[in-house]
């Protein structure tokens, strides 16, 4: 395990819980710091995300939500399972570098306990389709092997047959995954880019190729996979970039057990901009002709998304036809001028993708 | 730390002092060759005019001595007055009376300095930040933050207070700028993410064409943007010739020379929108429309939604621009200008 976790900071009412122990006893207990205060109010230096903090929590909020979307676009009716916050991976074009005044890696150690009014939750709709994933405020799998969620979810989700896990990932951390007995109902998908953009731009993330090693690996343990290509980001041969990825894809991974492919072009909230300048002063992520958006977000003028996505989806079904591809967080003209049809609107792609689950499991 | 339960209190240092108690200030004399006249670790005045006060104590003398200590070498450090002493210096006085306050220590001359000034003026942004610099020397930034920056006017906001501390190492033109309120805050906040060189090159526009504020940040972010993405240095991208002419052009005022450097950079900075933008106008303009009638491209193209619109008196001169409307045929060619190109 490479985390290079230098403390641990056990929030109030974290230490009650047995994962607490357990994250502890693995870290080395010598790391430990004791407690700290349930809130920080000490700012960490300029912009420090505080990467080699651990801080264990006994959250308070709801653990599972639906993904909030955004405004004007079409959103994929996505639930997030909250286990944590923040990620030892620094991708420049990261959102949640924004949350720089909540510092350190978060782990919620009291998920277990929630999961049985979770379980309760899902199982009073069963006529529904509850799409559910950990990767949006955290990677799924960089701390996995340090605090266990696979180990923790796949039995959980197994067992129910309305709903299904994705867990979203940048690493090649898939010993817990490959260790597991219930792999049903399970999706491990992998966040690519271009050899270009994970170089420069994905720092402390393995390389493409590791993670098409890890997602071959997984699918020939029966797991079913996903992937995302977002941000997609514009920078020089940024063609041949991504048609190297997916040359790599194609060596790797067998696309007819690949549940869905999402793509979605770089955006970002305005306040994040000075913080990608200041964190990463060497990014070409900010170099293309952004935009504001209708949610207030910047995008890339919507011409250059056009032809991004059109030409990710003509190589995408040259290589299969039938990858589940959908955009993430795009307007209904987009759609249609890039891949040629539309779900119209967010409860059009809920229905696609439920319908990918349906056919998968 | 001195004064933080006086602060905490709300209680201000220097009228929680018993004066019953304290021993009175002394007048003394002050040669002014003894005045230490570099801005020491009291001085708070920036940016000052002085002939309204040379004007006053030539008139009618010094009517408020000001407040100094000696130190160890003899030398005289200005604790409150200092814009006093630089007119009498001025008016060319030899010396002047001078309350010694040699006893108080470092943060209590700092607190008469500070609630002298007060109660009697306004602070600009770089007094400001001078009168935080300074009491953040003798007290814990959250104390600053709590109970001294509500006395500035400024809300208790930690993110501010480090801009405000940020401006100490600020080069003097862009403090002079800040202070005679030709740079705003928001400016000001932009500009600290840039290097030296930058920041003044950036300064020249913002004072030579008179920029305001949104203009600023502008032309802040249009420049930061494309020198990032070209590799440049902000002093050679306004050495080339296109930059060079707007400054030198004599027929364009300096609100159109804002607009030319503005759009400039803009065109640079977005080639394909400004394409876009172009081509669309063109294409209206070719649809010859009604007169009254526009047709108007939402914000960046983002929204699929164009919009039309039609002035007009009544019933019977709308149906006539709408029968004109209808006879347009090249009406139906309308679509994104880029799908077209």
């Amino acid at each position: 395990m490479d985390f290079s976790i230098s403390r641990v900071l056990v929030e109030q009412g974290a230490e009650k819980h047995a994962l607490t122990q357990e994250i502890i006893g693995k870290i080395n207990e010598s790391h430990s710091e004791g407690k700290a205060e349930s809130r920080d109010r000490q700012a960490p230096p300029v912009m420090d995300m505080d990467k080699g903090s651990l801080r264990l929590i006994d959250f308070p909020g709801e653990f599972l939500k639906p993904c909030p979307g955004t405004k004007g676009y079409i959103c994929c009716g996505y639930q997030i399972l909250h286990v944590g916050t923040n990620c030892p991976l620094d991708c420049s074009y990261c959102i949640l570098q924004a949350y720089f005044n909540q510092p350190s890696l978060r782990v919620f150690v009291n998920l277990e306990e929630k999961l049985s009014a979770i379980g309760g939750f899902l199982d009073c709709q069963t006529e529904k389709i509850f799409r559910i994933g950990t990767g949006e405020f955290t990677d799924s799998l960089a701390l996995d092997p340090l605090v266990g969620w696979s180990d923790m979810l796949l039995s959980f989700f197994a067992a129910r047959k309305n709903a299904v896990l994705e867990l979203k990932t940048k690493t090649d951390h898939i010993a817990g995954l490959l260790s597991a007995k219930n792999r049903d109902r399970i999706i491990v998908s992998w966040s690519l880019n271009s050899p270009h953009i994970s170089a420069r731009e994905e720092h402390g993330a393995p390389g493409l190729r590791k993670r098409l090693v890890a997602a071959k690996q997984c699918q020939e343990e029966g797991y079913a996979l996903g992937f995302h290509f977002d941000p997609l980001i514009q920078h020089p041969d940024w063609k041949e970039g991504y048609m190297r990825t997916l040359e790599l894809m194609d060596q790797m991974v067998d696309p007819k057990r690949i549940i869905w492919l999402s793509l979605g072009c770089f955006r970002y909230m305005p306040i994040l901009k000075r913080i990608i300048r200041k964190r990463h002063p060497d990014t070409s992520v900010l170099d293309g002709e952004f935009i504001a958006g209708l949610d207030g977000k910047m995008r890339y003028f919507k011409p250059i998304r056009v032809e991004m996505y059109g030409f990710m989806k003509e190589k995408l079904e040259q290589w299969y036809p039938d990858l589940g591809l959908y955009l993430c967080m795009e307007s209904d003209d987009v759609w249609q001028k890039s891949l040629g049809w539309s779900p119209t609107e967010t409860a059009g792609l809920s229905d696609f993708l439920d319908e990918r689950v349906s056919r998968f499991f | 730390m001195e004064g933080r339960s006086q602060y905490s209190s709300g209680v201000a240092f220097l009228s929680s002092m018993d004066d019953q108690k304290r021993k009175p200030y002394g007048l003394i004399w002050v040669e002014l060759s003894e005045v230490d006249w570099t801005p020491g670790p009291c001085c708070m005045s920036f940016g000052f005019d002085l002939n309204p006060l040379k004007r006053s104590i030539a008139k009618v003398g010094l009517i408020n001595p000001p407040f100094v200590a000696r130190e160890d070498k003899g030398r005289v450090q200005v604790v409150a007055g200092y814009r006093r002493l630089m007119a009498i210096k001025s008016l060319c006085w030899n010396k002047v009376h001078c309350w010694d306050v040699s006893d108080l220590s470092p943060i209590e001359r700092l607190h008469l300095n500070f609630y002298d000034n007060l109660t009697t003026r306004d602070f600009n942004h770089v007094e400001i930040g001078m009168v935080l610099r300074r009491l953040a020397s003798h007290l814990p930034k959250e104390e600053i933050v709590e109970n001294v920056m509500p006395l500035l006017g400024l809300g208790s906001h930690e993110p501010t207070l480090d801009v405000y501390l940020a401006l100490d190492g600020l080069e003097n033109p862009i403090k002079s700028a800040l202070a005679a309120q030709s740079l705003s805050l928001r400016t000001l906040k932009a500009l600290l993410d840039t290097d030296p060189d930058t920041r003044l090159a950036l300064l020249q526009w913002i004072t030579n064409l008179n920029l305001n504020m949104n203009q600023q940040l502008q032309l802040i972010d249009y420049t930061i943007d494309i020198c990032e993405k070209e590799k440049k240095r902000a002093e050679a991208l306004f050495g080339e010739e296109a930059f060079l002419f707007i400054l030198e052009d004599q027929r364009a005022n300096r609100p159109q020379k804002a607009k030319q450097l503005l759009e400039l950079l803009r065109a640079r900075r977005y080639p394909l929108l400004i394409r876009a933008e172009k081509l669309f106008l063109r294409k209206v303009a070719c649809l010859r429309l009604p007169k009254g009638v526009s047709i108007k491209h939402p914000p960046y193209f983002e929204d699929p939604h164009y919009r039309l619109e039609i002035a007009f008196r009544n019933g019977r001169a709308l149906t006539e621009k709408l029968k004109a409307l209808f006879g347009l045929e090249d009406l139906q060619k309308m679509g994104d200008p880029w799908s077209e190109d």
